[in-house]
């Protein structure tokens, strides 16, 4: 039932993508894992980076919202600073989302995300207090994943890793 | 009005787009708006004629339709509506891409060509217009064409289809796309009308418990269907009466499964299910029925097993829920390794494990409180000296508090700090009786200057040892409690700088946890202390067990005087304990409500409106579903009885009581499905599901039983699909129709006149439920007479529509899946039918009437139908349905 509205979005995403993002399906034949690559922003401290990102629709999108992981490792406030990458994306907690919302709308408010963190809702309470305490040292560290991580091609893996509950 | 203005205003484009392809489109649309205009407001498809009309006319409307349209398409690429266009099969045969981009010039042209109209709304329409081009609107959230709209207050729209599958599945009234609160939708066949615009003459029926107000009774039948229980197999119509009598009848007749899970928690109606074999049962519950690839594909991947239950679980989050409940979780492991939950199949097992990774205090009383270990030895020693101290001797204290430095490594203060927080174990060394992690912590031991501290002095428990905050905070907890459960132990005493009086009055909750399974203080136990103490107290203030809360709560309420609570001394007792109860009752609702005003007004509204009878007990029960839809069915049952028992009329309190326990029987731990119970107007809960399936499969009336037959077969099996697909052969036809209807609901029992002339009349009552049955049974019958039941089953309908006000009755059971097998199929002589089918329609009415239902004749039926003329056959189906429609009834009301 949904997935007329997938295949249509993932028109919409493929034909004209969001800025600095590329979208295709992890595998032709699923529709629900989709890969995007995205470049970081440029002048956030991210410009240069390239972040691989897996967008999973579940079984009841578009009523239940999708999940979104950053691949690549990435020094935020609002990515956990590990190789699951979960992300904390306020329109897509199950009590916000909506229906409506469009993977494209989802992907535009992650890379906004990187363009603006937003500490006082952090993952990472760590790196949330370096933010806005010492922004120097905060640059300095992303810059730093950067080159580590994130230069050349994103790297997505072979197969989409399987979401791990740290519950 | 609308309509003309739009015929006029789309006039104008068409000239315009002379040149070139834009003309072929032009005219494309210009056809099916004259016939908007023509065939009356009501109107079907929204075409861009129409859309830009309304702007040009009404600046206002315009301009808001046009943003939310705007909302839709921004996001979409032109192209990709191109292909939407073709997908759709729209007016105009072009192809993709030229088409687009025509589409718009167009759509520009239009606006500025009306006259030249308010400037805001000129940027939005052409972004609306080419969506709209195609003929037919695309619903934001499944993107299939919209046959109703589904309009909130806000005056967004989806289908109606979606509206309801939001409303119903998933309970949650909220708009969706903007999340604004929408206590009712109009569900609509005019894209155009705001929801403002909706007066009470325009609604034709109403559902209070999913908050819905239809435009017509067409889009009842079409929306109620969906709530059925219907059968997913896609030419059968049978609908059961709950969810076990669907799964019964997927077994016996199609000799499939569901899954029993699926059933229980997706959220999908009932026909959307899949059905399985054994195999592929099991197969989907390992690994899901997932066909990559497929136009179809779910992305469903099974359920997740739990491996200490071997059951399944729907989806990963309930799987966490019962592990969480059922199992057991070591804190400790878990905070060293967050990665991963860590659980063992109980308590037994987690204190093995306790015992073998680490530091359990071995103190009988400790191990009764369960979860007292701690991740290093030294905090173990100092938890023995806090807690155990007057237990122990004095030698033996002494040499607790000897720290045992041969195990200490010194090494070089560069290391970081936090490894040594994650040294974990090897912190703290008492004893020396550490053996396994003797060398770990030796490893793990940093030469850091709190070591050496803790080793000149004789450690007083509290600077001792270098716990995390947390860990101490836990400890405090611990210290607080033994202190009040045991005998004040100095140490205890001295650490319980916490507030000592609110667990002091609350002697019984606060051992509570620690005696049951304690899973919550578990959890705790990792995070931070607090959560104990915030058991005792929830334990104390929310009504958890059922029996013990009544009073509580009934105290609770008498200290903060209710306005009845003021003289409540004076009043004689029993007067007393009634205003007890009832309070309590409202407390119990109102926190299970989330203490919404509203709702508990609507609460109290149900429960006046059954105590002056404007309820029937099943109704009651159905509101109290959609009211207190988050909660669990046990939790309603026990408000359900409580309700009960206020009824000084022992009768309604048995009533309420039966029903509910009905209610039980059938859904047992299913979700439910709304109800009719909130159903007013034109198709009530008391007319039933009859009348509201009879004119879901709607078709043409007029249309001769014969040739019509096919498509109206699988016009009906449509219906019970879920109907996403644009019906093409039907959409004109029940367009047509919406007039025939409205005029029949009126008048109480008229003879629709089309119907009549086609098929013998039935006797109006019995059709009315025959209606019902017709649509929902009529596969039961058995194959041959399928074509003629349905063709039967829509005359049904039709009558039955019209009538449907029948004296509610009492919905009972009867049929099940198995019932109707069981139906007498009493070969009546097939002349009783020759009769009816032959017989004048009039004349046979007049004759039915007498009868009431004349059971003979459509058993009869059933059976002649093979050799009888189709006619003859019509006549028995309806005969037949007739019988069905009363059982169904019964069933309905049950639902």
């Amino acid at each position: 039932m949904a997935s007329k509205r997938i295949y249509k979005e993932l028109t919409e995403c493929t034909t004209s993508p969001p800025p600095d993002m590329k979208v295709c399906l992890w595998n032709e034949s699923d529709l629900h894992t989709w890969k995007v690559a995205l470049a970081g922003p440029a002048s956030s401290v991210y410009e240069g980076g390239n972040y691989a990102v897996l967008v999973t629709l579940p079984t009841d999108y578009p009523f239940k919202p999708p999940t979104v992981r950053i691949l690549t490792r990435i020094y935020h406030p609002n990515v956990t600073n590990d190789n699951l990458g979960n992300i904390c994306l306020s329109i897509l907690k199950p009590e916000n989302w909506k229906p409506a919302t469009k993977v494209s709308a989802v992907l535009q408010a992650v890379r906004q995300l990187l363009v603006e963190p937003q500490p006082d809702d952090p993952l990472e309470a760590r790196i949330a207090d370096e933010y806005r305490n010492d922004r120097n040292e905060f640059e300095k560290n992303a810059r730093q994943y950067v080159t580590r991580y994130a230069r050349g091609p994103p790297v997505f893996g072979d197969a989409p890793p399987a979401a791990e509950k740290s519950k | 009005m609308d309509s003309t203005q739009a015929g006029v205003s789309t006039a104008a484009p068409a000239p315009e787009t002379n040149r070139g392809r834009g003309r072929g489109r032009g005219r494309g649309r210009g056809q099916p708006n004259a016939r908007g205009g023509s065939g009356g407001a009501g109107g079907g498809a929204v075409d861009g004629g129409v859309e830009t009309g309304s702007v040009d006319n009404h600046p206002s409307r315009g301009g808001r339709r046009g943003r939310g349209r705007g909302g839709s398409n921004t996001n979409t690429s032109k192209r990709g509506q191109g292909q939407r266009q073709g997908e759709q099969g729209g007016i105009s045969a072009h192809t993709h891409t030229p088409q687009a981009a025509v589409a718009v010039a167009v759509a520009v042209a239009a606006p500025t060509q009306g006259d030249a109209p308010p400037p805001t709304t000129d940027g939005k329409a052409p972004e609306g217009a080419p969506s709209t081009a195609e003929g037919d609107e695309i619903c934001f959230i499944c993107a299939d064409p919209i046959k109703f709209h589904s309009i909130t207050p806000c005056n967004h729209k989806t289908c109606h289809i979606c509206g309801l599958r939001m409303r119903a599945l998933y309970k949650t009234k909220d708009c969706p796309h903007c999340r604004t609160a929408a206590p009712f939708v109009v569900f609509t066949d005019d894209p155009l009308k705001r929801f403002e615009d909706y007066t009470d003459d325009d609604i034709t029926s109403f559902d209070n418990n999913i908050g819905i107000k239809y435009a017509n009774e067409e889009i009842v039948g079409d929306t109620v269907v969906l709530l059925r229980y219907n059968c997913p197999v896609s030419d059968c119509v049978f609908a059961g009466l709950g969810w076990p009598d669907l799964h019964r009848h997927v077994r016996s007749v199609h000799a499939r499964k569901m899954c029993d899970l699926c059933t229980r928690n997706k959220k999908v109606f009932t026909h959307e299910h899949e059905l399985f074999a054994d195999k592929e049962l099991e197969r989907h519950m390992r690994h899901g029925d997932d066909r990559p690839g497929a136009v179809d594909q779910t992305g469903f991947k099974g359920h997740p097993l739990c491996g200490f239950c071997g059951s399944r679980f729907y989806d990963d989050d309930r799987l966490y829920e019962h592990c969480r409940e059922k199992h057991e979780r070591c804190f400790l492991c878990d905070r060293r390794d967050s990665r991963n939950p860590h659980y063992y199949l109980n308590y037994d097992a987690l204190e093995k494990h306790f015992r073998k990774d680490h530091f359990p205090c071995l103190d009988p009383e400790c191990l009764d409180r369960k979860f007292v270990v701690f991740e290093s030895e030294m905090d173990l020693k100092a938890h023995q000296l806090s807690e155990h101290g007057n237990s122990l001797s004095k030698d033996v204290r002494r040499d607790a508090r000897v720290v045992d430095i041969s195990g200490f490594d010194y090494r070089q203060p560069y290391q970081e700090e936090r490894r040594g927080g994650r040294g974990g174990r090897g912190r703290g060394r008492g004893g020396g009786e550490g053996g396994p992690s003797r060398r770990e912590g030796r490893e793990g031991r940093e030469g850091r200057g709190r070591g050496r501290d803790s080793n000149a002095e004789p450690l007083p428990p509290s600077s001792a040892q270098p716990l995390r905050r947390d860990e101490l905070a836990f400890q405090r907890q611990l210290a607080i409690h033994s202190a009040q459960s045991v005998t004040q132990r100095s140490f205890g005493g001295q650490l319980s700088n916490s507030p000592a009086p609110s667990p002091a009055p609350a002697p019984g909750p606060a051992p509570a946890p620690s005696t049951s399974r304690p899973p919550n203080g578990a959890g705790s136990a990792g995070g931070a202390s607090g959560t104990r103490p915030a058991n005792g107290t929830g334990a104390a203030t929310t009504p958890a067990p059922p029996a013990a809360t009544a009073t509580a709560t009934a105290t609770a309420v008498g200290n903060t005087p209710p306005p009845s609570a003021v003289d409540l001394s004076s009043l004689p007792p029993a007067e007393r304990a009634r205003i007890l109860r009832h309070s309590a009752v409202i407390e119990r609702a109102s926190n299970l409500l989330g203490h919404d005003a509203a709702k508990i007004a609507q609460f109290r509204n149900h429960i006046s409106s059954y105590r002056s009878a404007q309820l029937s007990a099943p109704q009651l029960i159905d509101a109290f579903f959609s009211l207190f839809s988050d909660t669990s069915s046990n939790a309603i049952g026990t408000l359900v009885r409580e309700v009960a028992d206020l009824f000084d009329d022992k009768t309604k309190a048995a009533a309420i009581n039966s029903a509910w326990r009905d209610w039980r029987a059938i859904n047992e731990d299913y979700p439910s499905l709304p109800g009719l119970g909130g159903m007013h107007g034109a198709t009530t809960s008391s007319s039933g599901w009859a009348a509201a399936a009879a004119s879901s499969s709607s078709s043409p009336l007029s249309a001769p039983a014969q040739p019509s037959t096919a498509s109206n077969q699988k016009h009906s099996n449509r219906v019970l699909r879920l109907k996403n697909s644009t019906r093409v052969p039907g959409s004109p036809a029940s367009s047509a129709r919406p007039p025939t209807w409205t005029v029949s609901t009126s008048s109480p029992r008229p003879a629709p006149p089309p119907s009549q002339n086609t098929f013998p009349a039935l006797p109006p009552v019995s059709s009315s439920a025959s209606t019902s049955t017709s649509a929902s049974r009529t596969p039961t019958w058995i194959g041959p007479n399928t074509h003629n039941t349905h063709n039967n089953t829509h005359n049904n309908n039709n009558n039955k529509t019209s009538r449907s006000q029948p004296p509610p009755r009492p919905r009972g059971n009867a049929n099940g899946a198995d019932a109707f097998p069981a139906l007498p199929r009493a070969p009546k002589p097939s002349t009783t039918i020759f009769g009816y089918g032959t017989g004048a329609v009039r004349r046979d009415f007049g004759v039915q009437r007498d009868t009431g239902f004349s059971w003979g004749g459509n058993d009869g039926g059933g059976e002649a139908s093979e050799n009888a003329a189709e006619r003859e056959e019509a006549g028995e189906e309806t005969g037949g349905g007739k019988k069905k429609g009363k059982k169904k009834k019964v069933l309905v009301q049950w639902g």
